[in-house]
């Protein structure tokens, strides 16, 4: 009896966030559709397992920069919210740099408070690309790596020293 | 159908559900539906893209490049896969799916054209018609209301005969009788109702009815006042018809109008003939048709019975011969030479390609069109409605779906995705009538089909 009430409580559920997953659904799928036509150089994306929600992304560091020939590896999870709200993205592998910290976590404006549900997977892998190159240094997550970026060859060495392919 | 070829052309990848490309197809469901079939492709468990199928075949899109090599691989693989799959697996469910739209679309124009003739008869002074008939066609048409769904029935029961003969002779239909003036497959259709309908009849009974039938209909086609508004409607504005609606409606309709003229008025059919070829007509239908010919009770018994037993027959016909269903019981297309002013213009089904056409443009082919693609809502990749793409919510010129709109401005931080502006609540209905005038070319065309289709 209790499983019966059970059961119907968790089929419940899913039908009343039913539209909005198939909405995100479709999306995330134009947008891998999109993602894999486009193949743009240094990034790329997909889902992970049979869970659209989650996708691990790669990006490959920009040509001169100290990130140069480093591949980093992301981890993407979208709720059902998507694109209204961002996706939770953090880097799978430690990437020495002023805005990401050590467990990952990434201070990236468009994903936070100037996220626009017009931007999707590419345009948050490339932004993120393109913040290796050019951090922020005014709000720093990893105030070492701030400090130290000044010093460009220094820098890279503490970038390959930490640096473990994912 | 996903089975083993395409694991194995795919070559290279390790094997497992998660590996392969599955395409499989689906019927689009809920607000948007459009009724169009498609095709979902799965690439390694997730839905990659999903192709619209467009009645009676596929539509696949342009050539696609990808970088990476797999993904090159795998869509050259999906294209040749998908051609396959659409033509051996799915062309079976589409033609019976579009057999059944056009029969449905077929019955409604007939019926409309049934009661919009009452009109088209009043009007008809071409015709000469004599006093008597016009009493006559009084009756008839009381009659031919109270019987509408007995009609119904006999106009399928004509339909599948006539199928029958078109597939058993098809050379009849240009008899030397047949003129311009009159239905040309109707006439031969006693002849014909003797020769294509006798090996399909195991009922000797049945198949004397059917030249009775043929020869009462040919009575009706001679100059005598058709007494069914339905019959003369079509006579009169689509000779190029199939034959099959006009005469049928008209043979119903005799053998539901007042019985007891019956005799009377076949001699007069038989006897007077026409001005033109009618009379060749009537003796070429006295000579099949006098043995047959029987008191009118006794044929309205043997028509119910015979009813009964071609609609089986007709049955066994639509699930086993869909395509000869599909051509005999075509409807008008709106291009059509022939097609009556009075019926209502479906500019449906005409838009049908231009919506496939705008789906193209949307479906992401071209991924630098997702974005700036006015036809589908970049927020949420639907495409647009009618309303949708009138609507411009903001200024900057980034285009969104209603429902996204609201949920934006209700849930969210109420600013345009484009350009980050607050959206302007006040000034959205204003802004709908603005945008009314902004892609001028693109609208006018709209306000156009909208018209027509009122």
């Amino acid at each position: 009896m209790q499983d019966n009430i059970a059961a119907g409580g968790k089929q419940h559920q899913p039908i009343s966030k039913g539209a909005d997953y198939q909405s995100v659904m479709k999306r995330l799928q134009s947008e891998l559709m999109a993602l894999m036509m486009r193949g743009d150089p240094g990034v790329s994306a997909f889902p992970e397992g049979d869970n659209i929600l989650c996708w691990k992304g790669t990006i490959t560091g920009g040509k001169d920069t100290v990130y140069e020939g480093m591949v980093y590896k992301l981890s993407l999870s979208f709720s059902t919210d998507y694109p209204f709200k961002p996706p939770k993205v953090k880097f799978e592998n430690t990437c020495f740099h002023p805005n990401v910290d050590l467990c990952g976590n990434i201070c990236l404006d468009i994903l936070q408070d100037k996220w626009s549900s017009a931007y999707d997977v590419r345009s948050i892998l490339l932004s993120i690309q393109s913040l290796l190159g050019e951090p922020n240094n005014d709000s720093p997550l990893n105030s070492q790596a701030a400090a130290l970026w000044a010093n460009q060859e220094e820098f890279k060495k503490m970038v390959e020293k930490l640096y473990k392919p994912a | 159908m996903s089975g083993g070829r395409p694991r194995r052309r795919f070559g290279g990848r390790t094997s497992g559900a998660e590996d392969g490309f599955k395409v499989e197809p689906r019927r689009r469901r809920g607000i948007r539906a459009r009724g169009l079939l498609r095709l979902r492709v799965r690439f390694r468990g997730h839905f990659v893209h999903s192709y619209p199928i467009y009645w009676g075949g596929p539509r696949i899109f342009p050539p696609i490049a990808s970088t990476r090599e797999i993904e090159r691989a795998a869509f050259s693989f999906l294209l040749s896969v998908s051609v396959a799959i659409v033509s051996s697996n799915s062309s079976p469910s589409l033609s019976t799916a579009s057999a059944r739209l056009f029969s449905r679309v077929g019955k409604g124009f007939e019926s409309e054209g049934g009661s919009m003739g009452y009109d088209a008869m009043a009007n008809n002074a071409s015709v000469p018609a004599m006093s008597r008939d016009f009493g006559k066609k009084k009756k008839a048409n009381r009659s031919a209301k109270l019987k509408q769904c007995k009609l119904d029935a006999r106009r399928e029961q004509w339909l599948s005969q006539v199928k029958n003969k078109s597939c058993l002779d098809g050379s009849t239909e240009a008899s030397p009788t047949a003129t311009i003036s009159q239905p040309r497959m109707s006439l031969p259709r006693p002849d014909q109702g003797v020769l294509g309908i006798r090996p399909r009849n195991m009922n000797p009974q049945l198949e004397m009815e059917h030249d009775g039938l043929g020869l009462r209909d040919s009575g009706l086609d001679s100059p005598v006042q058709s007494p069914t508004p339905g019959e003369n409607m079509q006579r009169k504005v689509c000779p190029s018809i199939s034959g099959s609606s006009g005469s049928s409606i008209g043979s119903c309709s005799r053998s539901v109008s007042d019985e007891e003229e019956d005799g009377q008025e076949e001699e007069k059919g038989d006897d007077k003939g026409g001005p033109d070829d009618w009379e060749a007509i009537a003796d070429a239908l006295s000579a099949t048709g006098n043995h047959t010919r029987i008191t009118p009770d006794a044929e309205k018994i043997t028509e119910d019975s015979m009813m009964n037993g071609v609609e089986d027959t007709r049955l066994v016909d639509g699930a086993t011969k869909p395509d000869a269903n599909q051509v005999t019981r075509r409807a008008w297309r709106p291009d059509d030479a022939a097609r009556p002013h009075c019926l209502p213009n479906l500019s449906k089904q005409r838009s049908f390609p231009v919506n496939i056409e705008r789906r193209l443009a949307a479906s992401g082919w071209d991924p630098r069109t997702i974005i700036s693609a006015p036809s589908s809502c970049p927020i949420c990749v639907e495409d647009f409605d009618l309303t949708d793409s009138s609507f411009l919510p903001c200024y900057c010129g980034f285009r969104i779906c209603l429902f996204c709109h609201k949920k934006i401005s209700e849930e969210g931080d109420g600013r345009c995705p484009g350009c980050r502006k607050k959206y302007d609540r006040v000034a959205c209905t204003e802004k709908i009538v603005i945008a009314a005038g902004l892609p001028l070319p693109f609208r006018f065309s709209r306000s156009c089909s909208m018209n027509a289709r009122t």
